[in-house]
Order: C-alpha cells, then sequence, then structure tokens
C-alpha cells in the first residue's frame, strides 16, 4: 500500500508503515539525528529529528522517527519553526553533554555554537543518545549496560557501576557509539571494553586453533553456541579466529563444489 | 486466579535467562544487610511478579532504610530481571537511597514558595544543629537531612517533614524546637 503525501512542498508517494525520517532519507532529505539506528526500534529521546506536520494531523511539531506517514499528510522538514526549535535542542544537548566534540560539530553545521544554559560537569563524551544501552537489551540480550541516576548525573553504565558479570565482550556497544565514549581494545590476550568512567568488563582471550592468534573471549564463544542452530556455519569454525573461519569456509566451499 | 507471569512459587531464586551468564553468585554471609528471609518474605507477598519491582523496592527501603548492592542482587534474582534493571530503578527515584539513611529523614522543601519565605535560614539552623550537610546522616544513623523541591505545601510554607510528619509556617526558633523534640524522642 502506497500514501500520497507531501514533503517539503512536493508530492510524493511513500509505502505505508515507513516513518517520516526513514522517507525523508529515502528522499535525500538531511535530518540531523542521535539516538535513531537503522537496526534498532524508534526510541524518541533527542528530539533532533523534529519536523513540522499538517493536513492529515493536526498542525504541529511531531518527532519524525516516531511518526508515521499517512494519506495526506503535509510534511516541512525545513520550516522556521522547525529550525528554531532544533536550535533550542542543541542547546540543551550541549548544556548536557558539552565536552562531545561530535555534538559540538553537528550543532555547529546547523549554527549553534553556544548554550544559554547550565552547562553540566561532564567529561566522559557521552550525549546519552542510550543506543549502547538499547543494543545490548534489545538485540544482544546481555543487560550489561543501564543508564544509572538522573537529570545531570544520568549516565551508562554497568549493574552497581563495577565490573559487568552479565557482558559478553562482543564490543556492539564500543562499535554503535556514535561518540566512541566506550572502547575496546584487545591487549595481548585480554580484551578490555571501557568507558573514561571505568573498566565496563576485561576478558582473557580464547586463541585460534590454526594460527594461534588470541581472538575472542570464552564467554562471547559461549553465548554465540547457545544462541545458534548445530547446523548453522558458525559451528563448524567455533574455534577458529575470524581469517582463519573465513579461509576453512571457503576451501569447504569449492571443495564441495568441485567434487 | 489470577495469572502470574511465569512466577515460581518456591521462593529460591528464580533461574530465568538473564542470570544463565553470571559468573559468580551472591554470597550474602557476613554483610551487615538485611536477612534474606525478609526479602524474601516482601518478594512473596507480591507473588515474584516483576511488575511489582517498585513496590518491592519500597518495602526493602522501609525495612532497611537502605538499597545496598546485596539486596538489590538478591531482589533480581528472585525476580528474574537483569541486575542493571533493578540497579536503574534504584539510582533513578530518590524515595530510594543506594547508601544507609538516617532512621528519621529530614526533607527540608526549598521549592519556589519556601524559598521565599525562608527556607534556606531553616536549612542552615538543620545542618548547624545536626552538624552535617545536605545529603548526609548523622554519626549515629538516627537522622539524616535532605532538601527536596516541593512539598506540595506551598500555602502554609515554609514547611519540613520529619520522615511522614510535616511541619509547616516555620522560623528558625519553631524549627529549633521541633529538633529538640525530634531528637529527644529518637533517643
Amino acid at each position: 500500500m502506497m500514501v500520497q503525501m507531501t514533503l517539503n512542498n512536493k508530492e510524493i508517494e511513500a509505502p505505508e508503515g515507513l516513518t517520516i525520517l526513514e522517507v525523508a532519507r529515502k528522499q535525500g532529505i538531511d535530518i540531523p539525528t542521535l539516538c535513531y539506528h537503522e537496526a534498532l526500534g524508534p526510541y524518541g529521546v533527542c528530539r533532533l529529528c523534529i519536523v513540522e506536520v499538517g493536513g492529515a494531523l493536526r498542525k504541529g511539531i511531531r518527532i519524525s522517527c516516531i511518526q508515521n506517514v499517512m494519506d495526506g499528510l503535509v510534511v516541512n522538514t525545513e520550516s522556521e519553526r522547525v529550525l528554531r526549535n532544533r536550535q533550542f535542542l542543541f542547546e540543551l544537548l550541549l548544556a548536557r553533554s558539552p565536552d562531545s566534540n561530535e555534538l559540538i560539530d553537528l550543532a555547529a553545521k546547523h549554527g549553534v555554537f553556544e548554550s544559554r544554559f547550565y552547562e553540566a560537569d561532564s567529561d566522559d563524551n557521552c550525549v546519552r543518545c542510550g543506543l549502547c544501552v538499547r543494543v545490548c537489551r534489545d538485540k544482544i540480550g546481555a543487560f550489561a549496560l543501564c543508564f544509572a541516576h538522573r537529570g545531570y548525573d544520568r549516565r551508562v553504565t554497568t549493574d552497581f557501576e563495577s565490573l559487568s558479570e552479565y557482558c559478553i565482550g562482543c564490543g556492539t556497544c564500543a562499535q554503535i557509539c556514535p561518540t566512541g565514549a566506550i572502547k575496546m581494545k584487545d591487549e595481548g590476550e585480554e580484551r578490555i571494553i571501557y568507558t573514561k568512567n571505568g573498566v565496563i568488563a576485561r576478558f582473557e582471550l580464547e586463541t585460534c586453533n590454526v594460527c594461534g592468534m588470541p581472538y575472542a573471549p570464552k564467554k562471547y564463544l559461549d553465548f554465540v553456541k547457545r544462541n545458534s542452530d548445530e547446523s548453522m556455519a558458525v559451528n563448524v569454525v567455533r574455534d577458529l579466529c575470524p581469517a582463519c573461519a573465513r579461509r576453512t569456509g571457503a576451501i569447504n566451499l569449492v571443495g564441495q563444489m568441485t567434487v | 486466579m489470577r495469572k502470574t507471569n511465569g512466577c515460581n512459587k518456591s521462593g529460591g531464586p528464580n533461574d530465568s535467562v538473564v542470570h544463565l551468564f553470571l559468573s559468580s553468585k551472591i554470597d550474602l554471609k557476613g554483610k551487615n544487610i538485611m536477612e534474606k528471609e525478609k526479602i524474601e518474605k516482601i518478594v512473596n507477598k507480591h507473588r515474584h511478579e516483576k511488575s511489582a519491582i517498585l513496590a518491592i523496592l519500597h518495602e526493602v527501603q522501609a525495612e532497611d532504610n537502605q538499597l545496598n548492592t546485596e539486596s538489590l542482587r538478591y531482589i533480581a534474582l528472585l525476580l528474574g530481571v537483569p541486575y542493571s534493571n533493578v540497579y536503574g530503578l534504584a539510582t533513578f527515584y530518590s524515595a530510594f537511597s543506594t547508601a544507609k539513611r538516617g532512621k528519621t529523614l529530614v526533607r527540608a522543601c526549598d521549592g519556589i514558595s519556601c524559598h521565599i519565605n525562608g527556607s534556606e535560614e531553616i536549612i542552615e539552623v538543620l545542618k548547624s544543629k545536626l552538624n552535617i550537610e545536605l545529603g548526609q546522616t548523622t554519626w549515629d544513623e538516627a537522622i539524616g537531612l535532605e532538601k527536596v523541591r516541593c512539598l506540595g505545601l506551598c500555602s502554609i510554607s515554609p514547611n519540613v517533614s520529619f520522615n511522614d510528619k510535616t511541619y509547616s509556617n516555620l522560623n528558625k526558633e519553631k524549627i529549633i524546637e521541633i529538633l529538640q523534640k525530634v531528637t529527644g524522642d529518637s533517643k
């Protein structure tokens, strides 16, 4: 089913069930976001993706990452009201996280260079988008990270702010973090996931059966084993590092094809 | 019969999926915390329902004047929710405290009406009389002092509440009198 809608004074057709943000990005319109990620569901905390709607909906400001498109919807992503509101939001976010270079750059792109509000005493480079917490909870299912405290004290942390017992060392949080506040490094035979405030988890790395290179924590491999089918390829190459697994997989495939 | 969401009636820790990967089980021995049985009783009262977690935390807080790490871990294990969820909840609400609170919690209101009517002076008196700063507890763990935003009694401000009892229309002399009465009672 397609719906007829107006986007920035242009009549367009869009598939039903998509959000305004998804449709606008497909049309090549730039809407800034912090908390939106393709892999995760809508969250709507950063509020930066606001647009002005009218027509089928009551005229006003809506968050485009949550609002679905509908027939007869009129959307304006660059009206003066949107820009003014968004600048205000940038000021609030800058007051929350004045130390994040990524946020400062994004704000500068939208013409905001300083905040009129009381700035938080924060130096962890975190913008509180919640992507790491959500990916750990919703996609990985490890529940290692959470938001603790509130207001200016709100921060991403592990349970009881000590080394997490739930963390499996997959590193998804470090990868998804838009500002690099969570980092992961493999040092020798140890993997450390850490933020500026402290270490999230430490792991001994297992070594590859073929080349002997340390490549993944045991807990992570157990997690993969538990959550995957016996017939899946990941179980065939379980004790191999990614490079050796690729090579073995290719040999298996070619071997099967030639025989 | 009311439907419960996968609770276990035995009262032992709920061995749900989230806790399978725990490297260590908690040890409650030798720690200065509430007894396991008391927590189990409260959790059983709420039929191990995950949705009752706030009520459970309130009751444990009232019983023990704190929600320390071991209590929170045990509640999480009994309910089968991740530690991180329980910790997030317990630190979010100001009704809970992860550090030991005084038996009597003095909440001095510093909302707009109270502020205009001189709550600052009252807070200063409280601080000097109790000899503690805001957010601290006296050495004998009898009285804790906190500043709150509004107690909803603006028309008879300034207000200070001692646990559940609220005193209104205060001034310097009145608060000293009340404080003497309360400290005399609690000792």
